[in-house]
């Protein structure tokens, strides 16, 4: 990986010598700061049920908008072409949510009594996650661009590892049901910290398009707005080594990974940008 | 009354008469320009004029209508303000005020009303509702008098007066009128007859005489032709160096086809006939008519007039108008043969018409076949007849005789310098096969030769015009009866003009300059054959490796932009003023960045810079005007000698004139298909609409007034917002490309 952005840089520091185009102001490097804000259309992780709440309470939602932040730096080739790089910290929650059914007989040691139990709508404390994104960068300005500033489209191509943060206070619960499947009970069925294994790691691809404009406050800085499409998809999926009479499904989990970074997928982008 | 009073009084009348009588001198003619305290007319903004004008109204319009109607009269007659053609405080402006204030004393009109004077040809006058009365140069170079001026002074006081412009706005508004010509024309007309009575009463209240009230219309009828009407004779070009044939002239007369009468039902004006019908009934009807046709004095009459006279021949310059330049010269030249200026004018004439002919654009530069009229009908035809290489060898010779007379004048030097240039560009003209003698000398070895032609002996004599004074208009009435034809009775050469440059075959400034000329073109050409061959890697390392700087723009005039803001009704005035202060800012700030030294000519400025600052604005208007009548052709500024002045002052040759357009309009079309169709992709079509709704272009030249030519320009057009930094940041690039870091 070292390598790699080492490789990148220098291409993109090599090429800064043949340009001729003056640039904004005679400057064709840019550097800034950039805050995303999306709200996951699809995504159903952020329908979080209340894991403590006593009886099934309908869906509600915890949350709405996420943000992600990047920092970025580029050059100006022409006026029309520029190439950057980005680097982005994204925060998001996954838990894993659907109805687990799970009966079973249990026989009282005294009375020999036999009764049926199970339980069902297995519900979960949140995964905190902290996805990286390093995405190169292509920006094309539209008619009559002066790269940097103006009217951009950009294209970019990224790699993406999402970290999954295990918590000490992990908590799952569940309905307790009596034999005909009613519900009359939550209880707490798992807690604790190696209800996973620690920190586990998902990398993905994504590619995104955004049309966005660089508007000059003055000869140094530039404000950017713009509307971003990102397209993620897995590339690798980690081994999970979950107790499955803990209600936990290692594939259901890696699926609310992979839709929450394949969901949010329209982004709004607020961003200062330094002009030099 | 002791010594020291006698002699105080003495210099003081002295002081005064120079002051009173400071007279121009027409040998060396400066073109009018501006003179005193620049007046806030000029300076002050159109939309605080429109403020102004919305708190004291006094129309029965609506606020909204009233409004309306200030946007329209403020930004017209602004953009008149500013287009280089208006001068005040100037000669021709005292003068007009002087009579214009007799007759606003008759009228008691308390108002502050101005008098300017607008650089034209076009003979008119006109008055806005403001109180400005503007008369062009074109209308006095026709004049017979003072009381002339007086008339129709009388009558742009009475619009005036009468609010004559308001009430046909209200009329237009009130009957959604704005495409019924006819019944707009029909309302506009009868507020003419008012102004003709209601300017003749004034008139006659301020003392003038009955008896030049119908000659003022024929003044109207005619304006058309040039200020006088005197034959031009066919020997005018022809010298003991120069041949010209006769058959090149016309063999018929081009009668004056104007007519009194003709069919005003579409047109603001009544026509001459029913104008003068009226007003003549109603100068029958006055008594007590005094007898003055000067209050100024006649010689102050003439003077005046002389100017606008020399003032035409600019202005044809300006505009292209080569063979009604060449003709009035002709007229000047009678009174005037020393006048340097008028040397100038010629011979900037016979280059710019040279241009013209090589680019093949020399109809747009003499009157067409269709309105050949009058005396100046032979000229026209003449220049009309000429092939190119004719064309080229005649404007030599005349510009070379030119260059005789004044050896040391730079102005004529440069000229005569592009005309070699012309000279040498122009295709099947080769020195090589001209002549060292001249075509007299031809013709009579020839003739000793064959011994077999018939000559018939010209008449160096040019023809004489009557000795009594006439004027234009009796000329025109009068018939002349001994129009002489005449037929070339010697052998036809179509080669006569290999003749007419024999002084130079042997003229060392002249084939020096040739030489000089052949070697930068062949190299040129060299150059271009060999980019054509590049490709475009070679192209661009050729380029970069290219060491000299391509324009030196380290200094550089900076005249305000254009700038012209559009919305869905048409030019936005407020923003338009807005996005010129904001362009202005940009290029200025642009500049600083780069290093380079921008000295701004820009109306914000006049307030502090004053007269100077207009001036300058105004030439280089004047200059751009130029420019854009003569793009094919490039010709010589006509008011260099003032351009060099400044020059001097600014110490740069460069001036740089800008342009910025933006419209914006949404096309909301795709953001609601989308919104059915596709509805996620939504936020980015809605934006990309909003944002490809902005529509900027900006252009800007670069002119150097010592070479008299375009340098070079640079255009942008994109899709993005007016914001400052962006104009600045695009300037920034154009002047750096130009400049090739």
């Amino acid at each position: 990986m070292k390598i790699k952005l080492n490789i990148l840089f220098i291409l993109l520091l090599s090429t800064t010598g043949f340009s001729q185009y003056s640039g904004y102001f005679g400057k064709k490097n840019y550097a800034g700061l950039n805050i995303r804000g999306f709200y996951p259309l699809f995504y159903g992780s952020n329908t979080v049920q209340d894991p403590k709440s006593e009886t099934y309470d309908p869906v509600k939602y915890k949350k709405g908008i996420n943000t992600a932040i990047s920092i970025s730096a580029g050059h100006a080739f022409n006026n029309r072409l520029s190439l950057s790089l980005e680097l982005g910290a994204q925060s998001g929650e996954v838990i894993q949510s659907h109805s687990t059914t799970y009966n079973y007989k249990t026989i009282d040691p005294t009375t020999k009594e036999e009764s049926y139990k199970g339980i069902s709508d297995t519900r979960a404390t949140p995964f905190q996650t902290r996805t990286l994104q390093f995405m190169p960068t292509l920006e094309w300005s539209g008619d009559g661009g002066m790269a940097p500033v103006g009217l951009i489209n950009k294209f970019g191509f990224g790699i993406c590892r999402t970290k999954v943060i295990a918590k000490e206070d992990y908590q799952v619960y569940a309905n307790e049901n009596d034999i005909n499947g009613q519900s009359y009970n939550s209880i707490l069925i798992g807690k604790g910290e190696q209800t996973i294994d620690s920190d586990i790691s998902y990398k993905s691809a994504l590619v995104f398009y955004e049309l966005g404009m660089r508007i000059p406050i003055n000869d140094k800085l530039v404000y950017h707005f713009g509307v971003r499409y990102l397209f993620g998809f897995m590339t690798s999926l980690p081994e999970i080594n979950i107790d499955q009479r803990e209600g936990y499904v290692p594939s259901l989990f890696n699926r609310e990974i992979g839709n929450m970074i394949t969901s949010n997928f329209i982004q709004a982008n607020f961003g200062l940008n330094f002009v030099f | 009354m002791n010594f020291k009073s006698i002699w105080l009084l003495s210099l003081f009348t002295t002081i005064l008469g120079i002051e009173a009588f400071s007279q121009v001198s027409f040998d060396d003619y400066r073109p009018l320009v501006s003179s005193g305290k620049i007046p806030q007319d000029f300076y002050v903004k159109t939309a605080d004029k429109i403020e102004e004008d919305l708190q004291n109204k006094e129309s029965d319009l609506s606020q909204s209508e009233y409004k309306d109607f200030l946007r329209e009269i403020h930004y017209g007659v602004d953009q008149l303000l500013q287009s280089g053609v208006v001068v005040y405080g100037d000669e021709v402006s005292l003068y007009v005020e002087a009579v214009g204030k007799r007759l606003l004393k008759a009228a008691k009109v308390k108002e502050n009303i101005r008098f300017y004077t607008i650089k034209s040809n076009v003979s008119n006058a006109l008055s806005t509702d403001q109180g400005i009365i503007f008369v062009t140069t074109g209308l006095i170079a026709q004049l017979v008098n003072e009381a002339q001026l007086a008339l129709i002074l009388a009558h742009e006081i009475s619009h005036f007066t009468k609010h004559h412009v308001v009430e046909t706005f209200e009329y237009k508004n009130s009957r959604n009128l704005r495409n019924q010509i006819v019944q707009l024309a029909t309302y506009s007309k009868d507020k003419e007859f008012e102004a003709d009575v209601l300017g003749l009463e004034l008139y006659q209240k301020a003392g003038y005489s009955k008896d030049e009230v119908r000659g003022t219309f024929d003044v109207l009828m005619y304006s058309y032709l040039p200020f006088d009407e005197i034959n031009f004779p066919k020997t005018y070009f022809s010298s003991d160096l120069c041949f010209i044939p006769e058959t090149l002239f016309p063999t018929e007369k081009y009668d004056i086809k104007a007519e009194e009468d003709y069919d005003d039902s579409k047109s603001s004006h009544p026509n001459i006939q029913r104008r003068k019908e009226t007003i003549m009934t109603k100068a029958d009807e006055i008594s007590n008519w005094d007898k003055n046709v000067y209050f100024e004095g006649e010689e102050q009459f003439k003077y005046i007039r002389n100017i606008c006279r020399f003032e035409n021949v600019r202005n044809d310059l300006l505009y292209a108008n080569y063979g009604r330049a060449m003709y009035s010269i002709f007229l000047l030249e009678r009174e005037h043969p020393k006048s340097i200026f008028l040397s100038r004018m010629k011979a900037q004439a016979w280059l710019g018409i040279s241009g013209f002919k090589n680019a093949g654009e020399i109809y747009s530069a003499i009157d067409a076949k269709s309105d050949l009229e009058g005396a100046s009908a032979t000229l026209h035809y003449f220049l009309r007849e000429l092939n190119t290489k004719e064309m080229i060898v005649l404007a030599m010779r005349q510009i070379e005789d030119i260059r005789k007379v004044y050896p040391d004048d730079r102005e004529i030097d440069l000229i005569w310098n592009r005309m070699v240039k012309t000279f040498y560009q122009t295709e099947g003209l080769n020195f090589e096969d001209f002549k060292d003698q001249n075509f007299e000398t031809y013709k009579k070895e020839f003739e000793q030769k064959l011994n077999a032609m018939n000559s018939s002996t010209e008449s160096t004599k040019k023809e004489e015009e009557p000795k009594e004074e006439l004027s234009k208009y009796d000329r025109i009435k009068r018939k002349k009866s001994d129009e002489p034809t005449s037929k070339d009775d010697f052998i036809d050469s179509n080669k006569y003009y290999l003749y007419n440059l024999s002084d130079l075959i042997n003229n060392e400034l002249f084939t020096t300059r040739l030489s000089e000329v052949k070697s930068i073109e062949e190299k040129r050409k060299e150059e271009e054959e060999k980019i054509d061959e590049m490709s475009s890697k070679e192209y661009k390392k050729y380029m970069e490796n290219k060491e000299e700087v391509k324009i030196n723009l380290n200094n550089f005039v900076l005249v305000e932009p254009i700038a012209v803001s559009y919305g869905r009704k048409g030019v936005k005035i407020e923003k338009s003023e807005a996005l010129q202060e904001k362009y202005s800012e940009a290029a200025l700030y642009a500049s600083q960045e780069l290093g380079v030294n921008a000295i701004n000519v820009d109306k914000s400025d006049f307030k502090t810079i004053g007269t100077d600052g207009y001036n300058q604005k105004a030439l280089y208007t004047g200059l751009l005007i130029q420019l854009n009548n003569s793009i094919e052709s490039q010709n010589f500024p006509v008011d260099y000698s003032l351009l060099y002045d400044f020059q001097q002052k600014n110490k740069t040759s460069k001036v740089v004139f800008t342009i910025v357009e933006h419209r914006y309009k949404v096309r909301l079309g795709g953001a609601f298909a989308t919104l059915f169709l596709f509805p996620p992709a939504l936020p980015v079509v809605l934006l990309n609409s909003i944002m490809n709704g902005n529509n900027t272009e900006v252009s800007l030249i670069v002119m150097d007034i010592e070479k008299g030519e375009i340098e070079d320009g640079a255009s942008y057009y994109f899709k993005e917002p007016t914001n400052t930094y962006l104009l600045s940041g695009r300037f920034y690039s154009m002047i750096y490309d130009l400049m090739k870091h």
